[in-house]
């Protein structure tokens, strides 16, 4: 797991967060004594309230349940969290960008199901109808942000009716029905079935693969800084000569493709795709995402923190089955554990004011 | 000017007269019915129901309208009664999944001589609210299904074992009606400890946190689920972990995955509830109201459990949607 804070990651978000091309960074701290430097800068991490959350969960589970803290545990919890985490990692990009995408749970439907009727009632082959279902999926994302742009509607708005058409049309193509595949199937193992070692399944490596080059695309690339400029003072990135528009545009397209991606890993996990599934999607991925200390205002947040918001929303379940809690409390627990860390992440935040 | 006037007028009331006329004639002709769920087509048990109305309405000659919301949501269905009520429906057939929410609806449909009866699920036998006024009752008594499925299973489970049940709609009346079922037969036949478990309707969600309650209890020995939205991440977890032979599995309602679970030996068991038959003969039974003036009648539709042996048979009438 690639969550150990480190001092060179810091620096690299808290550069990103306001970066502007062209303008020379203003390094707050580097009058400090050297050692002092490198502490502040583990504290500011800005994934240190989710991290902090999750260790303490892990610590809590672990105390009450010794069986929780095991590799075989770890591997579920990661499984569970590989859907909510390749979503929610396109959700944090578009709000990094200063917009939302409810309708990802519906795409996330939607694109599942089209692959499923393509490869069962159409019996395309899959290395055809893997690529055809993605391209829907970016195109639902797509079609987002240009209604979202022509139109100046809030994405809030436009996508919650997006929302709500494409789950509809999801039901209208399989009369609601699961469409299974019921043999053994490549595709599907590929998708998300197979095992990797022990309960660790391919979701989860896919689901680390996409952190990995999502990660790198923000914290790394002159995208990511337009990305984090776009959400931030937008009129000074335009004056700047940062494409906003695009941005928001290849943003949008970006969170329907994974959100598609992740319908794919369900239809996968579980040889069959129900047009009902992904119900809670959107809203678990800005949870996690915030979790994770993404801004609801745009201009800030992380990949890292959303995997790891998503890695804690799973613990909680795992963890509250098996220390025995009352089943019908879980939810609770979750909303109590979301807003508890968002009050981390701004308290944080307030302590290191320094980093702005 | 005046006389501009007048004939406007005239050609107005000529407009509204003969729109009305056309409705008068029109109206007793084309009965129409509603049948509202509280969960829509989007639950492949309901496209079941929905094909039902509309075959029942195809050979009736009427109009037949299945409604539900794409997930279950009490306000939304209590909408669409309204609404049903609003364009007097010649009859409505309503789940009963909210017992006061509904009763109210049904109150106030009766109220305006519109016949109601009830489907899928009622009242508690035990409820205390005002008596809710259905005609008649057409489907399966959820907590003697339970007791049913329980009991068929009693011989594989031990004593003292460990039972979990996979609640995929806390709160749900009739699913808990049908769990309630479960956990008295199974703690007074076999003290057993029953547990059940919120496991959403996300299936990864549902089989993470069935797989941590097998660890957290090693000695369980048998799993229900309430329905395929439990059933499927169930089997996967059957599957995956080859439970088989260790964990006898139960389930309610049919679907593919289910059904060819049970074939394969990994299911011992599901309850059929026939549910096409709650939107046919709801319709049929109101149609003979509307017209003859024939009481509707209780009608149960749960008729024991699709195993092994009629597995293969029902599997083509699945396929089909009649099952």
């Amino acid at each position: 797991m690639g969550a150990i804070p480190t001092p060179g990651l810091a620096r690299g978000h808290s550069m990103s967060r306001r970066a502007i091309p062209g303008q020379p960074q203003a390094q707050v701290a580097r009058t400090a004594p050297a050692v002092q430097v490198e502490w502040r800068r583990l504290l500011a991490v800005r994934e240190l309230g989710v991290l902090i959350a999750l260790l303490l969960l892990i610590a809590l589970f672990s105390a009450l349940q010794p069986a929780f803290l095991t590799v075989d545990t770890f591997g579920d919890i990661l499984t569970q969290a590989a859907e909510l985490g390749v979503a929610a990692i396109g959700v944090t990009f578009l709000m990094i960008a200063g917009e939302f995408d409810l309708s990802v749970g519906s795409n996330f439907a939607f694109a599942g199901v089209l692959l499923a009727l393509l490869v069962t009632k159409m019996a395309l082959p899959a290395v055809v109808a893997v690529p055809v279902a993605l391209l829907a999926a970016g195109l639902i994302g797509l079609l987002n942000g240009v209604i979202t742009l022509a139109t100046r509607i809030p994405s809030f708005i436009t996508t919650l009716g997006t929302m709500m058409m494409w789950r509809g049309l999801a039901l209208a193509l399989t009369g609601g029905w699961p469409i299974s595949i019921l043999t053994a199937s490549t595709l599907l193992d590929i998708l998300g079935g197979k095992v990797v070692w022990g309960t660790l399944r391919i979701s989860a490596v896919w689901l680390l693969m996409v952190t990995a080059l999502f990660w790198l695309l923000l914290g790394k690339t002159r995208y990511g800084n337009w990305v984090f400029a776009t959400g931030g003072k937008r009129d000074a990135a335009r004056a700047l000569g940062v494409p906003v528009s695009r941005v928001k545009l290849i943003n949008f397209t970006l969170a329907g493709v994974l959100a598609g991606a992740a319908g794919f890993m369900q239809f996968g996990r579980m040889s069959s795709m129900s047009p009902v599934w992904g119900d809670a999607l959107a809203l678990e991925a800005i949870a996690a995402a915030v979790i994770g200390g993404t801004s609801l205002m745009g201009g800030s947040g992380t990949i890292l923190g959303t995997i790891l918001g998503a890695i804690t929303m799973a613990a909680i379940r795992v963890g509250l089955v098996m220390v025995g809690a009352p089943s019908y409390w879980y939810t609770a627990f979750l909303g109590v554990v979301v807003v508890l860390a968002v009050i981390l992440n701004v308290k944080l935040e307030e302590i290191f004011a320094w980093r702005r | 000017m005046r006389r501009l006037a007048v004939v406007g007028v005239l050609v107005a009331a000529l407009v509204a007269g003969t729109g009305y006329g056309i409705r008068l004639a029109a109206g007793p002709q084309q009965l129409t019915f509603y049948v509202i769920a509280h969960t829509g087509p989007g639950d492949p048990f309901w496209a079941v129901v929905q094909r039902g109305v509309q075959d029942a309405g195809k050979m009736l000659g009427v109009r037949a309208i299945f409604q539900g919301p794409p997930q279950r949501d009490i306000p939304a269905q209590v909408n669409m009664a309204r609404a049903a009520i609003s364009a007097r429906a010649s009859g409505i057939a309503i789940s009963v999944s909210d017992p006061p929410a509904i009763g109210q609806v049904i109150r106030e449909a009766r109220g305006r001589g519109i016949p109601v009866v009830a489907i899928n699920v009622k009242e508690p036998a035990d409820y205390k609210g005002e008596p809710i006024p259905y005609m008649a009752y057409i489907g399966m008594d959820e907590y003697e299904a339970g007791k049913n499925v329980a009991r068929f299973l009693l011989p594989k489970i031990p004593q003292g074992a460990t039972v979990l049940i996979a609640m995929h709609e806390p709160g749900h009346v009739g699913l808990e009606a049908r769990a309630r079922g479960i956990r008295e037969v199974l703690t007074a036949e076999r003290q057993a400890k029953v547990e059940t478990l919120d496991t959403t309707q996300d299936p990864t969600k549902a089989l993470a946190t069935m797989r941590a309650f097998l660890k957290a209890n090693p000695n369980t020995k048998a799993l229900f689920t309430l329905g395929p939205l439990g059933a499927i991440p169930a089997i996967r977890m059957i599957r995956e972990d080859r439970l088989a032979g260790k964990i006898v599995m139960a389930s309610f309602d049919l679907d593919p995955t289910t059904i060819q679970a049970i074939k394969e030996g990994l299911v011992e068991a599901t309850v059929d509830q026939q549910q096409y038959l709650q939107g046919f003969i709801s319709v049929v039974q109101l149609y003979l109201y509307a017209k003859y003036g024939l009481q509707p009648a209780d009608y149960n539709t749960g008729r024991g459990l699709v195993t092994k042996d009629t597995a293969a048979a029902v599997e083509s009438l699945v396929k089909q949607g009649y099952r």
